[in-house]
């Protein structure tokens, strides 16, 4: 009887240790599926696809829509009637997909020099999310001029996208687009029966002069007109490069962030990675200004970010981090390409916000602090954007992330990075997802491909960025690689591939390599 | 307001009544809500017409009617479901893309609903002239034009649509030639960067930026205006980025001659000029905006 009570008194001694200090929860194992989503009739397609985005309708989350550059088009030639561009979808979860198309280009007015007989080209950065109200598949995208003018971006609403013959896509930009604009980005809010996005970008117009708005804006749209365009002073006077851009985020409560790289005034090649913030409402308000430094009309403007000091700058926003490096390749002569045929350049940032704190923001971003080519950096602010922790995941050569967060509250983070083995180089496409807390994280590898292989086409090689999606615990996302199937022993192919006596495959008919866009999808063991 | 294209063929009864029946409802500035029935007879501009909306142009038989052998095809609409013909000479257009039609079993949405499948019947052949709205395990088109299919005349509907070709592209340099300033025959002796003062520079610094490259070409003959201009050496500018905005752009190479349709760098958009002293260039940006010197006669005939 005593030994018994004994155990017992020892193993009631035990618990209290477990629950003053309990073990960190585990990261889940995932199940893994990914999709070559170059439809099986584009099976001949060679073309360099990359900028991919996924949308996932989180109502439905059968339904997934994908873009990338270039689907279902050659250089001059394409499956869509000629004022279309394509985009894939899915509506069983992933598995099989459905090129469609549904994104209009140049305006239905104004001037054409080239008359009824102009060319079109091929939308680009192709930004897409649902409503919350599962009704409507918003897109962002750029749709090129052959100049004098480079590109006028479209704002779209999409429904009835699953019958491919009524499908309508209305223009939320009715006066033509927004001339002259790159790098648009969407978020949609997904609360409940809501619908309104916002759209982070960069506008060009003004170049060489002074419009007063520093290039980065955000537009906020809750109805057919844009609500509100909100400059985000990105630069002084529109000088220097422009080839930063602007992440929106947007949160269920309506709380709304953007970050971007603002350069630092006369430091060629230093930037600060700043946050601004604010809350949408329903008549139109987006107070960006929900963020800054000092408290509005304080600031004297005098801090150097790369100087001595905390002064502040006197701009809007939070800069979170001050005064790093980030090589912008493609401005340099001769273009360089160190990394794997990538240029590099100051797009590299990503956002999420948890679903149960919209205080609570995880930015990813990539600079060049050290030796490494490029450093991606994982961050978290626990107080809506006024600070920023020390970074809690770290990569070297690596870039364009992707974050997302869970609904209970596991982080992942999606990136590409640049593997070194010997003489041969590669390009590892990996997720690192995080525990409940963040103190555990699991890496897996999605894709390992070459680097030097296929030669590439044109800029950018694999994108400038990837995308991450999440409903509930199971997260969504897509990638560009090298779509040689030898290298992708465990991926669905929708083209043609044929398998040699030996099991390992190759894409049928003799095509050649690419670039193609891969999805995949997480789903995490009960 | 949908805008209807303008078919000289025979509009089928009743196609341009009710809703636009694919594609992006209003917002789109080409919707050929006009099927139309051609033949051997039909004027090339009105076959050209068919064909420059139309990447796909194949001969088959018709399946079924009303059917569909794709999910991405919601109910309600009168469609063609087309075996392709299996044999080579079946397929007269296709994007370089996609794998091999023939053999295929298509459908196509057939003009407006109510009426554009009347008068059609299973068996019947036909040359179909479509662009496409979706490919899953099915491959889904929009009609655009249709033809009888007569075996006996296939060397000659081949020619028909190899003309209609030939006329889609007279019409695109037509236009091409309406937009230059100075269109010659030429050849490039020299090529080099554009230098900008390093005053500039910064301004000029971003991906999306042409980069542009000089040709220096040497006037061989002027077709507009039919004077040659007053130097014999022209600055050509092109683009010498390899940012994905000008993936199609022409890039002269020296020792050749070609046709250039050239444009004035004053037209260039401020952006685009930054260090650049626009009295002294020319520029190309389009693949149209550089021909071949074969392509001389071509630029003559429809020099406007």
């Amino acid at each position: 009887m005593s030994f018994k009570r004994g155990v017992r008194t020892m193993a009631l001694a035990a618990v209290p240790m477990l629950v003053d200090a309990p073990a960190p929860a585990a990261v889940p194992e995932y199940d893994q599926t990914i999709v070559d989503v170059i439809v099986a009739d584009w099976s001949s397609d060679t073309t360099q696809h990359a900028e991919p985005n996924i949308a996932v309708d989180w109502q439905s989350p059968g339904t997934i829509a994908v873009s990338a550059l270039f689907l279902g088009t050659g250089q001059d030639d394409g499956f869509c009637r000629r004022d279309l561009s394509a985009m894939v979808m899915s509506f069983d979860g992933g598995d099989t997909w459905s090129l469609r198309c549904q994104l209009p280009l140049r305006p239905s007015s104004g001037t054409d020099n080239d008359g009824p007989w102009t060319r079109w080209y091929p939308a680009g950065d192709v930004s897409l999310d649902f409503s919350g109200d599962g009704t409507l598949l918003y897109g962002s995208y750029i749709s090129p001029e052959s100049d004098p003018n480079y590109a006028v971006g479209r704002v779209v609403e999409i429904t009835n996208w699953k019958d491919a013959a009524t499908t309508k896509t209305t223009d939320l930009t009715p006066s033509g687009g927004i001339v002259d604009i790159d790098l648009p980005y969407t978020a949609a809010l997904h609360a409940p029966g809501q619908t309104g996005l916002i759209v982070g970008g960069i506008l060009f117009s003004g170049m060489g002069t002074s419009d007063g708005c520093g290039n980065g804006m955000v537009w906020w749209w809750a109805g057919t007109q844009p609500e509100a365009a909100r400059c985000v002073a990105m630069r002084d006077n529109n000088k220097g490069a422009y080839d930063e851009s602007v992440r929106p985020v947007v949160h269920n409560s309506g709380k709304a962030y953007a970050a971007f790289f603002r350069p630092v005034p006369k430091k060629l090649g230093k930037y600060d990675l700043v946050l601004v913030g604010g809350t949408l409402s329903a008549n139109g308000s987006f107070p960006l200004g929900g963020l800054s430094e000092t408290p509005p009309g304080t600031s004297s403007g005098t801090g150097d970010s790369c100087g001595k000091g905390a002064g502040t700058d006197g701009k809007l926003g939070v800069r979170l981090v001050r005064c790093t490096t980030i090589p912008e390749d493609i401005e340099n002569e001769p273009v360089r390409r160190p990394m794997g045929q990538q240029v590099r350049g100051s797009d590299q940032i990503a956002l999420a916000v948890h679903p149960d704190d919209p205080g609570i923001v995880y930015i990813a971003y990539a600079d060049k602090p050290g030796a490494a080519l490029m450093t991606l950096h994982l961050v978290v602010s626990k107080d809506g954007g006024k600070s920023i922790g020390r970074d809690l995941h770290t990569v070297d050569n690596a870039l364009n992330p992707a974050v997302a967060v869970d609904s209970r509250g596991r982080v992942a983070l999606l990136y590409q990075k640049y593997v070194k083995n010997g003489s041969h180089t590669y390009w590892e496409t990996r997720i690192t997802i995080s525990n409940e807390d963040q103190t555990r994280w699991r890496n897996i590898l999605l894709s390992q491909t070459p680097a030097d292989t296929p030669v590439f086409q044109y800029d950018p090689y694999i994108g400038d960025f990837v995308d991450l999606a999440v409903v509930d615990e199971t997260f969504y996302g897509v990638f560009c690689a090298n779509n040689d199937p030898k290298f992708h022993k465990s991926v669905k192919y929708l083209r043609d591939v044929t398998t040699g006596p030996n099991g390992t495959r190759t894409l049928a008919g003799g095509v050649p390599v690419s670039i193609d866009p891969f999805f995949f999808k997480l789903v995490p063991h009960p | 307001m949908r805008r209807a294209l303008v078919f000289a063929g025979t509009a089928l009864a009743g196609a341009c009544s009710g809703p636009p029946s694919g594609g992006s409802g209003s917002s789109s500035p080409v919707s050929p809500d006009v099927v139309v029935v051609l033949s051997m007879s039909s004027p090339v501009e009105t076959v050209a017409r068919a064909v420059a909306l139309s990447p796909f142009v194949f001969t088959g038989r018709i399946r079924a009617l009303d059917s569909t052998t794709t999910s991405s095809l919601g109910p309600g609409h009168h469609s063609i479901v087309m075996d392709v013909r299996a044999d080579s000479d079946t397929v007269f257009i296709a994007p370089r893309g996609m794998r091999d039609l023939r053999r295929r079993t298509v459908t196509v949405v057939a003009g407006d609903i109510g009426e554009s499948t009347a008068g059609l019947r299973p068996g019947r052949a036909l040359v179909l002239f479509a662009y496409g709205l979706a490919s899953d395990s099915g491959l889904l088109l929009r009609e655009v034009a249709r033809m009888q299919d007569v075996r006996g005349d296939r060397d000659r509907l081949r020619q028909k649509i190899d003309s209609a070709r030939e006329f889609v592209l007279d019409q695109q340099v037509r236009g091409a030639l309406q937009r230059s300033d100075l269109v010659i025959l030429g050849t490039v002796t020299a090529e080099d960067t554009v230098a900008i003062p390093d005053s500039l520079a910064a301004l000029a610094r971003s991906g999306h930026v042409p980069r542009w490259r000089q040709a220096r070409v040497t006037v061989v003959r002027a077709f507009k205006p039919a004077a040659p201009p007053v130097s014999p050496m022209l600055r050509v500018l092109y683009p010498g980025t390899a940012d994905m905005a000008f993936a199609a752009a022409p890039r002269p190479e020296v020792g050749h001659a070609y046709v250039f349709l050239l444009r004035a760098a004053t037209r260039l958009s401020e952006r685009n000029r930054i260090g650049i002293d626009p009295l002294k260039f020319y520029f190309v940006l389009d693949a149209l905006d550089v021909r071949p010197e074969a392509d001389t006669t071509r630029v003559r005939r429809v020099l406007p």
